[in-house]
């Protein structure tokens, strides 16, 4: 499986194919990640630094929540 | 040939007629690589409303039309013929039940237009969802989340640009939205557009005020065409509203 992200780091879906057309940038990650990023599709997702980083949005704002390392 | 030369513009349209009622596809396909005269009578029944009408009545014909790849594009090409199919929930039935022909609507700009105006499009959405899903040879599948907030209130996503608050062209995109999720203590309105029309609203969910998050689950999941557009109509409190859905980029 492939996670997605758009020029700027965002998010942009989780898929099982590279779509060579796209502007998009695939990661290939393992089953393990795959379903970590599933059920965390609530947190704000990007791209930084050879980083998946995932952020809980609350109403306090912004909290890290986890790094996963995809190098 | 000489012999199919010999017969009239009408005789050849009611050969057609017989061979499409007749629910084969294949044989239809084949009438049509005969000779161009089969396909000029083609192009006569597609922009024909009494006859497209008949047509988009019967699954039947609307099978032999599907499994026939000239005769399909004949039909996705022609106003007429869409708008006949469209207005037929036998039609519309076929057309997402088949994953052949969903691959060819959401190829064509015109065809994604005239289904998403169709009344039957809600009806009509499971099985599209479905077919979509189940036929990894004509269509890439992706799981999204888009987050967006009252700073940033319109997100697109298409399979080619991915999620941005730039509006992208156009892409062989059919998208499912089916939760949205507002993380404010407010009263919100998030409006669902199709790419294709992004100035038309197709679907506001209104996700009320408590003290937690709401979450609206969207039954049928919501389909979209062309790409999606998101935008936070009411814009009250500073965190993330969410949007849940499954984009499918024609192959």
């Amino acid at each position: 499986m492939y996670i997605m992200f758009n020029k700027d780091g965002v998010f942009s879906g989780i898929t099982d194919k590279i779509d060579p057309d796209s502007n998009c940038y695939f990661i290939q990650i393992s089953d393990e990640i795959y379903n970590n990023i599933l059920a965390n599709l609530d947190k704000k997702i990007i791209y930084e630094q050879g980083m998946i980083k995932l952020y809980q949005v609350t109403d306090e704002g912004e909290t890290l929540f986890t790094n996963i390392d995809v190098n | 040939m000489a012999k199919i030369l010999s017969i009239s513009a009408q005789e050849r349209k009611d050969i057609l007629l017989y061979v499409i009622f007749g629910g084969n596809g294949q044989k239809l396909e084949s009438y049509l690589s005969i000779s161009p005269i089969f396909s000029f009578a083609l192009y006569h029944i597609a922009t024909d409303s009494t006859a497209m009408n008949a047509i988009a009545a019967s699954s039947t014909a609307m099978n032999a039309i599907i499994n026939s790849q000239t005769a399909m594009n004949a039909i996705i090409n022609s106003q007429t013929a869409m708008n006949a199919i469209i207005n037929s929930q036998t039609a519309m039935n076929a057309i997402a039940a088949s994953s052949t022909a969903m691959n060819a609507i959401i190829n064509s700009q015109t065809a994604m237009n005239a289904i998403a105006s169709s009344p039957y499009l809600l009806d009509v959405a499971s099985l599209m969802y479905s077919t979509c899903n189940n036929h990894v040879n004509k269509f890439q599948k992706y799981t999204v989340s888009l987050h967006f907030h009252s700073s940033a209130r319109t997100y697109y996503w298409t399979s080619t640009d991915g999620a941005t608050t730039t509006q992208p062209n156009v892409n062989a995109n059919i998208v499912f939205v089916y939760q949205v999720v507002d993380n404010t203590s407010y009263e919100n309105t998030v409006n669902l557009y199709h790419l294709i029309a992004p100035n038309a609203v197709a679907r506001a969910v209104d996700l009320p005020a408590t003290t937690n998050s709401e979450t609206v689950n969207l039954s049928p999941y919501q389909p979209l065409f062309g790409g999606l557009k998101v935008y936070d109509a009411t814009a009250r409190g500073s965190e993330s509203k969410t949007v849940y859905f499954y984009g499918f980029k024609a192959l």
